[in-house]
């Protein structure tokens, strides 16, 4: 026998962990250690049947606490006050007797504690936590309705496997329900209390300035700057767009938006992928380079194929992209030729001696750069983020001193030498390279994949550029770091945080119109051309039909095969004698006697014969009475013809 | 709860919220769902006990047939007649299984009651509310006559009518009437061995019989203001004379039922009082 309080406090002590778990590094260190010191505790006052609190001091306390915590809320900080009193809450409940309502006050208070845990951290952890809690709740109920019935009920084994059993159907129920629930429910543009929601610290490698000469080391680390659904792509090709640089100032280069109308892309294969950014508060929007179109995302977009958000990307978001992958973006001949040769007057002597040299060599735009990609190889430049050039003039002591340098002094460098020799030239921030997660089909690049390159204008034509692969060691320090390939678990654990992101974090309003639009069109595409209200009648009245097929052919079964023989012979002979109906007061052999049928007292014996004994019918039985009533339709239909 | 939550998700689009919203929600419809078929395929039938009264209360055995394929039904509690103070309660009744449980109920008058409204409640899954079934039962349950004490002045003598013996009887059933020499041909089991050892000779006892003499019931010469009371009277006498072995007849309007004994005797009668005068 199994007291009924035993699985109803295992049950709720696991509540209160899931509920106190995803907050507990969140709550003021104090309200920690209580926390932790009253789960413990309220197990061993549980067991001995003795508390430290009474009800009053339990109030008293409760007061205090929430008076305490709601003096520390205001706009800024409303989130981090209520959780510490929802987990005080719960430690004084723990350490107080529980009578039926008290365990109900711990569900509810553990639910709220796992709610308010979702407005700190969006992390998947919080999916199977929701799982455990809503099975852990909706079972502790079902217990708690026996237990508040009678406190000192002892169950048998056998009686609680059957409960619980029983009681599997809620969460199980309930989780498949929030399936749909989840699409359905309505949901607003723009939130009134998104100031509620968890602020995201941005960790960026990506900058909207560049600036070499800075740092003497440069640190990004391998948080994820973003997951680009797409087919797998040659390393090469993986050049994430995210700002161009036109103005350099000093050592800082900087953006100015280019105006005048949108340029043809020429050239190129057409790719489509689906982007999916985290919460980065900027409004950068990266792209495939070279990228034509967004959708998905309200936007705007410069005639350099920078796109930017029109509000700051708070939450996560995803859009859909079209690229062209070796396409190049056409200059107009109207526009400011002066801004894409803009150097500053500090580079020093030697830099310009190597330009003029170059520009000497040759009028040819393309083949001065090709002169100065020479004199880079020469150089013997090497790609480092350590130990790297600070100075006031970082790209000499880059190009002729220290010899190494990261992708910003390679590109700058570059950029400054190709305007000086005068070939019009900008910066592209953006991130190359990228992890494919074959699991997922998607890439997902990290923060130090953050890079800058070059677009220089030849042949009236904007063109990539590379000057980090010009690095001696560019094949190892820059191209194999961003290539290793994920390892399987790491592939699977990314892959479902990637769907948790795409799936529950960015369904919004907007996916829900285009769920309906899409169901309304797939609805429409099963009879191709019939667009007509129609369509979904048919569909409605097959899936009727086929219903009252199966609860016909489930009923059927029900019924035994003696009662379906007696139902046809009852048919037959009702139709051979013309009856209205038979005698349900009458018995079979009784019945089959009073018509003086002798097939139908074949038939009446050998039926007997089974209803009333334990005998079952086999099949050649069953073969045989069929083979009875056949024979009196037959009958019946010979006493018609005259 | 879910209402807060739901509100709080509406309004910071915070999906996660509304995961847990629609969570609730899903329970909400599948507790609704299962507490309504813990009530269905349930077959119920009363089982009354062999004897009926007015006005006082009784347990009425209710079978209840969980008919369901896969789920048991929990916590059921069952009254009748609306009678909720003493229902009857079953913690679990697994699929296909019967239990009978007894319900404490009172039926106001005599007479045949063929309708019956037994409720099953319960509380399953969750004790937030209690859904009620309502069922309607077709079965005839004799209610008696509630037995009044009174005297037995509409009582007839049959024998005593008839010119019959009313002396004591010898028997072999009774108290001792007597103390007898022993003369030889009696039973030994008769002989009273202790008062022998004291005396020189055998001594015999000479026991009563119980037999007593048939009477009539006449319910409408017995005391009381109205025929009710008068059959009230008449319960009881019926089950006092019967108790105390005298055959008991009764003189109705129609007929005449002679006097008879046994428990069959007393049932007959009683639902004889039971529907007088309500044909």
């Amino acid at each position: 026998m199994v007291k009924i309080k035993v699985p109803l406090d295992i049950l709720t002590y696991l509540v209160v962990a899931l509920g106190l778990g995803p907050l507990f590094l969140w709550l003021d260190v104090p309200v920690q250690v209580i926390v932790f010191g009253a789960f413990i505790a309220g197990i061993l006052c549980d067991k001995r049947q003795r508390y430290w609190f009474g009800s009053r001091l339990a109030t008293a306390l409760t007061l205090l606490f929430f008076i305490f915590y709601s003096l520390q809320i205001n706009l800024n900080n409303v989130v981090l006050p209520v959780i510490n009193v929802l987990a005080l809450l719960l430690s004084i409940r723990l350490l107080t007797e529980k009578q039926g309502r008290h365990y109900l006050q711990m569900f509810a208070l553990s639910l709220f504690c796992l709610a308010a845990s979702s407005l700190l951290s969006l992390n998947i952890a919080y999916l199977p936590a929701l799982i455990l809690m809503v099975a852990g709740v909706t079972i502790g109920l079902v217990l708690l309705t026996f237990y508040q019935r009678s406190p000192g009920l002892r169950l048998q084994r056998q009686q609680l496997s059957i409960l619980l059993k029983t009681a599997t159907i809620l969460p199980v129920g309930s989780l498949l329900l929030m399936l749909i629930l989840f699409v359905v429910l309505p949901r607003t543009q723009y939130p009134l209390w998104n100031f509620l929601n968890p602020k995201n610290s941005a960790k960026t490698g990506f900058s909207e300035q560049v600036q070499p000469g800075t740092f003497a080391r440069n640190v990004a680390d391998k948080s994820v700057a973003f997951r680009v659904k797409i087919k797998e792509l040659a390393r090469e090709d993986l050049y994430w767009r995210g700002t161009v640089l036109t103005t350099i100032t000093g050592k800082v280069w900087t953006r100015e938006s280019p105006q005048g109308p949108r340029r043809a892309i020429v050239g190129g294969q057409t790719i489509d992928y689906t982007l999916t950014l985290p919460p980065t508060n900027e409004r950068f929007l990266f792209t495939l380079d070279l990228p034509e179109e967004i959708e998905g995302i309200s936007h705007q977009v410069d005639n350099d194929q920078v796109f930017m958000a029109r509000r700051q990307l708070e939450k996560s978001h995803s859009y859909n992209g079209q690229s062209r992958l070796g396409g190049q973006l056409q200059q107009p001949s109207n526009w400011n030729r002066d801004l894409y040769l803009q150097v500053p007057s500090t580079l020093s002597s030697r830099i310009k001696l190597i330009a003029d040299t170059i520009r000497q060599q040759t009028d040819s735009l393309s083949q001065r750069v090709v002169l100065l990609e020479d004199f880079f190889r020469e150089q013997k430049l090497s790609y480092a983020d350590h130990d790297l050039p600070v100075s006031t003039a970082p790209i000499d002591e880059f190009l002729f001193t220290k010899k190494r340098g990261y992708c910003e002094f390679f590109a700058s460098s570059f950029a400054q030498l190709l305007r000086l020799c005068e070939v019009p030239t900008r910066l592209v921030g953006g991130y190359h390279g990228g992890e494919y997660n074959n699991i997922g089909g998607y890439y997902v690049v990290t923060e130090d994949l953050a890079h800058v390159w070059v677009e220089a204008l030849i042949e009236n034509r904007w063109q990539r550029i590379d000057p980090s692969r010009l690095a001696v060691n560019a094949d190892s320090a820059l191209l194999a770091p961003r290539q290793q390939g994920l390892s399987l678990f790491k592939r699977t654990v990314d892959g479902a945080e990637y769907l948790w992101t795409q799936v529950i974090i960015n369904y919004d309003l907007r996916q829900q119109i285009n769920l309906v639009k899409f169901s309304g069109q797939k609805l429409k595409n099963i009879v191709p051309g019939v667009v007509s209200i129609r369509t979904p009648l048919l569909i409605l009245t097959v899936l009727v039909a086929l219903i009252t097929l199966l609860i016909w052919l489930w009923r059927r079964q029900r019924i035994s095969p003696e009662g379906r023989l007696l139902k046809r012979y009852q048919k037959a002979i009702i139709k051979k004698y013309g009856l209205q109906a038979i005698d349900k007061n009458c018995g079979l052999l009784e019945f089959a006697q009073q018509l003086d049928d002798p097939h139908a007292i074949k038939f009446a014996r050998y039926l007997s014969s089974f209803l009333y004994t334990d005998q079952s019918l086999t099949d050649d039985d069953v073969h045989a009475l069929n083979v009875l009533i056949d024979t009196i339709i037959v009958s019946s239909r010979n006493n018609q013809i005259p | 709860m879910t209402l807060l939550l739901g509100f709080g998700a509406v309004n910071t689009g915070n999906n996660l919220l509304y995961l847990m919203v629609s969570a609730l929600l899903g329970f909400m419809s599948v507790s609704g769902f299962l507490g309504h078929w813990n009530l269905q395929k349930l077959d119920l039938t009363l089982e009354p006990p062999e004897e009926i009264y007015a006005g006082l209360e009784t347990l009425v055995n209710v079978k209840v047939f969980n008919r369901r394929r896969w789920l048991p039904a929990f916590l059921l509690d069952i009254s009748i007649d609306n009678n909720y103070r003493h229902p009857g309660h079953l913690a679990l009744l697994k699929r296909r299984e019967q239990q009978g449980v007894g319900v404490a109920m009172t039926f106001p008058d005599r007479g045949d009651h063929c309708q019956h409204r037994v409720t099953v409640s319960s509380a399953f899954p969750i004790n937030f509310f209690v859904r009620y079934r309502h069922v309607e039962l077709q079965q005839a349950i004799t209610v008696f006559p509630r037995p009044i004490h009174c005297y037995n002045q509409g009582v007839t003598d049959v024998q005593h009518e008839s010119g019959g013996e009313n002396a004591l009887r010898r028997g072999f059933d009774g108290d001792i009437h007597q103390i007898k020499d022993y003369v030889g041909g009696e039973p030994l089991k008769m002989i009273h061995w202790k008062l022998s050892a004291r005396h020189d000779s055998l001594k015999l006892k000479e026991l009563s019989s119980q037999y007593q003499p048939p009477i009539e019931i006449d319910p409408l010469a017995l005391p009381g203001q109205e025929l009710e009371q008068q059959l009230c009277c008449a319960s009881y006498l019926v089950n006092d004379l019967i108790c105390s072995h005298q055959p008991v007849g009764l003189k109705l309007k129609s007929h005449v039922i002679a006097p008879g004994l046994g428990n069959a005797h007393k049932i007959y009668l009683l639902k004889e009082l039971a529907r007088y005068g309500k044909d």
